[in-house]
């Protein structure tokens, strides 16, 4: 409720009072409009004469966040590899003057031969961004493989080969990137719009040589504010930006403030990195895969390109024998930071896959639901095969099914390139997509902690921050659920601060369930130690603090039900607080595969006379292992497919201008919301239904998987299916399917008469 | 925050554009506070954003300039209360409520009148409070998402306004926010569109919110949550 009444601050709501600091300083950053250049010199003497503080790249040190044996000063020194990069600082007492301060400081450029493409990166003669090449591992590519694709190809009645290539895209979150930082001495304070706020004190700990205890950050105001961020999406925030504005605060001896502009935005933070593929997928007319075989290009930005996920999604959702990926990286100009975006690869790789299982499920004379119930990965083969991992649960094909139903697959499919329905000029088409994730095999520490007042009152410590996806609800209610509570009336919340909480990992890669959840099981055990002797000694003769559980709302002994003490009473008995520490980490099952799987199910609309298309219906099927928060779990499941989903498929590209590389924004031609389309509220589906599995994996919490990622995953492809099967089986091969490639589906269905 | 310079001029021939002015915006103001209030600036004055009604005829008007840049101060009703304020001409009605009055309830996230967060109502008209200059407001009665239930406080002046409230209340029925920095503004159209049609269909309410983002993509919630408060108001 206080975020829609006003009162709860968000990172860019804060001001001086909020923090205690005095006065705070307004930062703005000076930007390299090219995207690769040197740079001969940078001039703020004008800047400095007219009173404001400015910052370059020879005041700060190096580092390598995010650019493994790359080291880089955050403001650059002599060379720039992205338009958009900083290069110097500035810093005012008043925000209204940031524009004219950026004015005054004149950087001299010597712009340079850039490269946008990742296999023209690779390729001989291409301009280099750094010693050694374009590319963070090297020219040889990551190989992934078992079996014998060339032995899988000759079993193989048909063949597909098709290359497909996704987008850049940006978060564009509403609520733009901001922090505060502030010194008391040698101690570091910075509040600030993040996913993960101990991996910024990490990374600020590292930067300056300060001890962790001496750096004390948050995600907004964090503690017990209910700290809210205005939506990250996985944006890989802090890092280079932090630093700068830390710095600045050292060295003008102020609290100073960063707020990206709209047109900041996309470059401070990072791109969802496009992945073009290369795919060869062979089959049998008895409806067998058995073989996949893929050249891979990550196309990673300027910096980034070590974590790249996406390439096990492929033989974890299908059984296919036979094996063989090579994925290549490649450094570019097209933008800074390639990284996540409510995943990291796995859109990118469904799209590929899903479009090439298609296309071999038409020309094998299966139906697309068929080909999948035939080959997926069920209970029956449920080992990762480069692992050698067994899964701890797989709701396979259980939840596919389920959605299959739900939607009426079997009303509405006519056959390929046959639509569902003609109505005048409105023609209707459904696709599918399988979807797995690995989700749920938590990355980063687990920990939390449980306090008991001795009047009954409950505070739950968890170091997750709260964008959007309800992890200040999800993780009480765990709490809770592990005390025996009934409601959350007295139940309290400390998030998102290094201060008063401790690792609880990056509330991202659909991890705060998992760690949120397994601390508070192990933290509940904890308390249940301190707190049961007590208990014990005040209930029946004889009763031993071993034999005690938590039961509904109240403490109650196994061996004898009615020997039992109200939470309550017995919190009364406590001489004060206590406080149950959980460390989360030991119960991770690191030795099983953890997935979410299922499928999206899509119905599309074509209007032949304008091209217009739109979601017609939705339905997706997940096995999430337990929905811990009903309310939760339904708007996150709307949230993946309408907010990005639909816009990764129809709309969303950053488009950087290929003639001079450069534009007024310093970056790219569309870096606002009029030119880059998110969905808006008349992209709303007909009907968007969640089918919710609960195959109850006995390895996450309560049951629990991972969720978050899951709701976006696979919805490019089920759409582009669903619009082939519209347009008379025109097959989409990029992403987004804009509205020139509609008009090409619709002319090339004439000039082929199915229209 | 205002535009930056175009950058299709060489850095060095903005910095010779620079010198060639007479004097920064910085200066100037800093001079005509230190001289007292500078009276007399020209404003046209805007019914809602569009229309070029005469000025309000407050201030003695003489032909000022167009680049004069003094601060001047009005009064804004604000939530049924009236404030009075100093702000200069550029200062827009989002400034004012955030940074003079401190409602931070009114959110700013793209600052150019693309995404509706921003979203007040002036004289009962949903506007994009970070496009609408301060100036425009004088005068004028603006309703934000502060005098919904949060005008319940004890020591609040003024009563809750029923219509913000409903919504208030069905956004948290129906989880209309996710991260909720949105929330603010939807809520702010929506008031708008149920106070002239109490009955709003799926398309009119479509209709009345196209303009207001919704990143996390909750937008079936947030139309759940708009029928639910008509419904309770009594419309539906």
């Amino acid at each position: 409720m206080p975020r829609i009444t006003g009162q709860r601050r968000y990172s860019v709501d804060i001001t001086p009072a909020d923090i205690g600091t005095g006065s705070i300083f307004h930062m703005g950053l000076v930007m390299s409009p090219y995207p690769s250049a040197r740079v001969k010199e940078i001039d703020l003497s004008e800047a400095e004469a007219a009173g404001f503080a400015t910052l370059n790249g020879q005041e700060l040190g190096t580092y390598s966040y995010n650019n493994p044996g790359r080291p880089y000063t955050p403001l650059a020194n002599d060379r720039v590899f992205f338009a958009g990069q900083p290069v110097a600082a500035i810093a005012s007492s008043s925000a209204d003057d940031i524009v004219d301060a950026i004015d005054l400081v004149n950087v001299e450029y010597e712009p340079l031969p850039y490269v946008f493409d990742p296999e023209e990166a690779l390729a001989p003669g291409a301009p280099q961004l750094y010693e050694g090449g374009n590319s963070p591992i090297g020219s040889a590519p990551i190989h992934v493989g078992f079996g014998d694709v060339n032995a899988g190809f000759d079993q193989a009645d048909e063949i597909v080969e098709q290359r497909f290539d996704t987008g850049i895209q940006n978060h564009f979150e509403l609520e733009p990137w901001a922090a505060v930082a502030h010194w008391a001495g040698q101690q570091l304070f910075t509040w600030e719009k993040t996913n993960y706020a101990f991996g910024d004190q990490q990374v600020l700990a590292g930067y300056f040589g300060l001890p962790l205890a001496d750096v004390v950050c948050r995600g907004a105001l964090g503690g017990r504010t209910n700290a809210p961020a205005g939506g990250v999406f996985g944006n890989s925030t802090g890092g280079d930006i932090l630093i700068i504005t830390a710095a600045m605060s050292k060295k003008i001896g102020a609290a100073v403030q960063y707020v990206a502009t709209r047109f900041e935005n996309a470059r401070v933070t990072a791109s969802r990195f496009p992945v073009r593929g290369y795919l060869k997928f062979g089959g049998t007319k008895a409806g067998v895969l058995t073989a996949m075989q893929a050249r891979l290009y990550y196309n990673m930005g300027a910096r980034g390109g070590t974590r790249i996920d996406g390439m096990d999604d492929f033989y974890n959702a299908y059984a296919v024998p036979n094996f063989s990926i090579d994925a290549y990286i490649a450094n570019t100009n097209a933008f800074g930071l390639g990284a996540s975006m409510r995943d990291v690869g796995e859109s990118q790789c469904h799209f590929l896959m899903e479009s090439a299982v298609d296309m071999l499920a038409e020309k094998l004379g299966l139906s697309p639901t068929d080909f999948r119930l035939n080959n997926m990965r069920t209970k029956a083969n449920a080992v990762d095969p480069i692992t050698a991992m067994p899964y701890s649960e797989i709701g396979q094909p259980d939840t596919f099914e389920a959605g299959m139903n739900a939607f009426g697959w079997f009303t509405k499919w006519s056959g390929w390139g046959v639509p569902s329905s003609v109505n005048g000029t409105k023609r209707r088409g459904v696709g599918l997509a399988l979807e797995s994730g690995n989700k749920g095999a938590a990355i980063s520490p687990s920990s939390g902690q449980i306090q008991v007042d001795p009047d009954g009152t409950v505070t739950v410590f968890s170091g997750h921050c709260d964008q959007g996806a309800g992890t200040h609800t999800t993780i009480p209610i765990m709490a809770a659920e592990a005390l025996g509570l009934t409601s959350l009336d007295h139940v309290k919340y400390v998030s998102a601060d290094t201060l008063d909480n401790t690792d609880s990992g990056v509330t991202g890669g659909s991890q705060g369930t998992q760690n949120g959840g397994l601390s508070m099981i192990a933290a509940a055990a904890d308390l249940k130690n301190q707190w049961f002797p007590t208990v014990a000694a005040k209930m029946a003769p004889g009763t031993k603090a071993s034999d005690l559980e938590f039961g509904s709302d109240m403490i109650y002994d196994r061996g004898n039900s009615s020997n039992s003490i109200s939470f309550q009473a017995a919190a009364s008995l406590l001489p004060g607080s206590i406080t149950g520490n959980g460390h989360g980490t030991p119960l991770i099952r690191s030795d099983l595969t953890r997935r979410g799987t299922g499928a999206k199910f899509v119905e599309m609309e074509v209007d032949t006379e304008t091209a217009d298309v739109r979601v017609v219906n939705y339905v997706g099927a997940l096995d999430v292992g337990r929905v811990v928060f009903v309310k939760g779990a339904n708007s996150q499941f709307l949230g993946g497919f309408i907010g990005l989903g639909i816009g990764e498929a129809l709309f969303e590209e950053t488009i950087n201008d290929p003639g001079t590389g450069q534009n007024h924004s310093g970056g790219y031609i569309n870096p606002s919301y009029l030119d880059m389309k998110v969905p808006t509220i008349r992209q709303v589906p007909d009907s968007a239904t969640p089918v919710w599995f609960e195959g109850v994996d006995p390895a996450g919490p309560f049951g629990a998987k991972g969720i978050g990622e899951l709701c976006l995953i696979a919805s490019s492809p089920a759409i582009s299916n669903a619009l082939s099967n519209a347009l008379g089986g025109y097959r989409f091969t990029s992403l987004p399917i804009r509205k020139e490639d509609i008009v090409s589906a619709l002319q090339w269905m004439k000039a082929n008469g199915k229209l | 925050m205002k535009r930056r310079a175009r950058p299709d001029r060489s850095p060095v021939a903005i910095y010779h554009e620079r010198r060639n002015r007479p004097i920064s915006r910085r200066k100037f103001i800093q001079a005509g506070l230190a001289t007292g209030i500078v009276a007399g600036v020209s404003v046209l004055a805007a019914d809602a954003f569009y229309s070029q009604a005469s000025h309000t005829g407050q201030s003695a008007q003489t032909a000022a300039t167009i680049d004069s840049y003094a601060a001047r101060q009005i009064t804004i009703k604000v939530n049924g209360v009236n404030q009075s304020v100093l702000v200069e001409p550029r200062t827009t009605l989002a400034e004012v409520l955030r940074d003079n009055l401190g409602l931070i309830g009114t959110k700013i996230a793209c600052n150019r009148m693309e995404c509706g967060a921003c979203t007040v109502l002036v004289n009962g008209a949903p506007c994009n409070s970070c496009q609408y200059l301060a100036f425009w407001a004088d005068g004028r009665s603006v309703l934000t998402v502060e005098a919904g239930i949060s005008a319940a406080a004890p020591n609040s002046e003024v009563s809750p306004d029923p219509v913000i409230s409903a919504l208030q209340y069905a956004w948290v029925e129906q989880d209309g926010g996710q991260c909720a920095y949105c929330s603010p503004g939807m809520i702010m159209a929506a008031t708008a569109l149920l106070k002239r049609n109490p009955n709003p269909s799926i398309d009119d309410i479509k209709a009345a919110l196209s303009g207001n983002l919704c990143r996390c993509g909750n937008y079936p919630n947030i139309i759940a949550s708009i029928q639910l408060a008509a419904k309770n108001l009594g419309g539906g």
